[in-house]
């Protein structure tokens, strides 16, 4: 049997429509999968700088069980209530630091930037920022909190341990933007006086 | 007139209109194939990168962790300042696992110009390196800041040369082999352990 009327235009418009979607469903799903990638790689290194953090606390830590005049949470505690900083490397005496920075620091404080040095090819922070250091798009804040043996909640802010300080609860965030989406991850890890 | 015309075949017109549709389709369609094939070979580029240099940076973070360091690989003394190109670690079981850049074409898969290669004996010849980073990938960059410069284990007089637990921090980069911009792809990654043997 043959068609004389020919195609209609209801019929024109529905094939090309599924075409349309066809072919944009397929390059969007590539598109996604570009971006998806780009962002697990981004998630690896961030990974890896907020492991950094928590490893760093830990190795303070250790640092002072060798140094019998220490106590072991020497460097660990801010004195006051601060509890948020970033971690500082002290290129004279290849040691780490945490600077304490005011309470409830964000990542909106350019201090929690992290830089490439492009000597030591290091990423980097510092409240002193020298020159030749390259800003990347990633920023790491240090948050401790002290865990009290009289406290029912879980931990405490740094001045609020009524009691003996038996640990610490140690976070360690690591936060960067990608396409003006703020993407971040969390490290935790709790320290005690025994290792 | 009718534009169709049964008897009379197709018009130059027609013809016309019908190639020009049918070469617009075939330039659109041509096109999104070559942009979804370089976003595919991006993103191939991106992973295949990534994912070896996770696999490298993991094996040499886990043995960091739960070795030691093994001072007299370096001749008792490690570079503090400047950085060492080899990580040296005695395990537990008190075997050698040492981990280097290598650039000799006999160590690194073919194909490769640089590779992060292991050895597991105390003293290392070319035979004794093996490749951990495949094919199409080439290990541009390998770092290792060691502290403290002297083992904290061992006795110096009535004391110790120093009270610092060692640490690594190691910085490593790679890139995928490629002769195409496209499909490019560089990756640095950077962190640190503390070492999990405490001998005092």
């Amino acid at each position: 049997m043959i068609n004389k009327q020919g195609q209609g235009l209801l019929e024109a418009i529905i094939a090309t429509s599924i075409i349309v979607v066809g072919i944009s469903g397929v390059m969007s799903l590539s598109g996604s999968n570009l971006v998806a990638s780009n962002i697990s790689t981004q998630e690896l290194l961030a990974i890896n700088l907020a492991r950094e953090g928590v490893e760093i606390i830990t190795n303070m830590r250790d640092n002072n069980y060798l140094d019998n005049s220490l106590s072991w949470d020497n460097g660990l505690n801010s004195g006051g209530n601060n509890d948020d900083g970033i971690l500082e490397y002290n290129d004279t005496t290849n040691t780490w630091s945490v600077d304490f920075l005011s309470n409830n620091t964000t990542f909106s404080d350019s201090e929690t930037i992290m830089y490439l040095d492009p000597n030591t090819k290091m990423y980097r922070q510092n409240s002193a920022i020298v020159s030749g250091w390259e800003p990347t798009q990633y920023k790491r804040l240090i948050n401790i909190n002290r865990i009290c043996n009289t406290d029912v909640t879980d931990y405490v802010d740094n001045q609020q341990c009524s009691g003996n300080t038996v640990g610490y609860r140690i976070l360690s965030e690591v936060e960067w933007s990608d396409r003006g989406n703020t993407r971040s991850v969390t490290i935790e890890k709790r320290i005690f006086n025994w290792r | 007139m009718h534009f169709f015309n049964k008897n009379k075949g197709f018009t130059l017109i027609e013809v016309l209109i019908a190639s020009a549709v049918f070469v617009t389709a075939t330039a659109l369609i041509a096109d999104i194939f070559v942009r979804t094939n370089d976003t595919q070979r991006r993103t191939q580029g991106i992973q295949a990168t990534a994912t070896d240099a996770r696999f490298a940076f993991e094996s040499m973070a886990r043995e960091a962790r739960l070795g030691e360091i093994d001072y007299d690989y370096y001749g008792g003394t490690v570079d503090v300042s400047g950085g060492e190109t080899e990580l040296a670690i005695k395990t537990t079981e008190n075997n050698s696992v040492r981990f280097g850049l290598q650039t000799d074409s006999t160590i690194c898969p073919t194909g490769t110009t640089s590779c992060l290669a292991v050895c597991l004996v105390n003293t290392c010849t070319t035979s004794d390196w093996n490749p951990i980073t495949p094919k199409g990938v080439n290990v541009t960059d390998l770092l290792f800041y060691i502290y403290p410069d002297k083992s904290p284990f061992v006795a110096v007089g009535s004391g110790f040369s120093n009270n610092s637990q060692p640490r690594v921090t190691m910085i490593m980069t790679t890139e995928n082999i490629t002769t195409d911009d496209v499909s490019k792809a560089v990756f640095t990654m950077q962190t640190t352990v503390s070492t999990r043997v405490y001998k005092r």
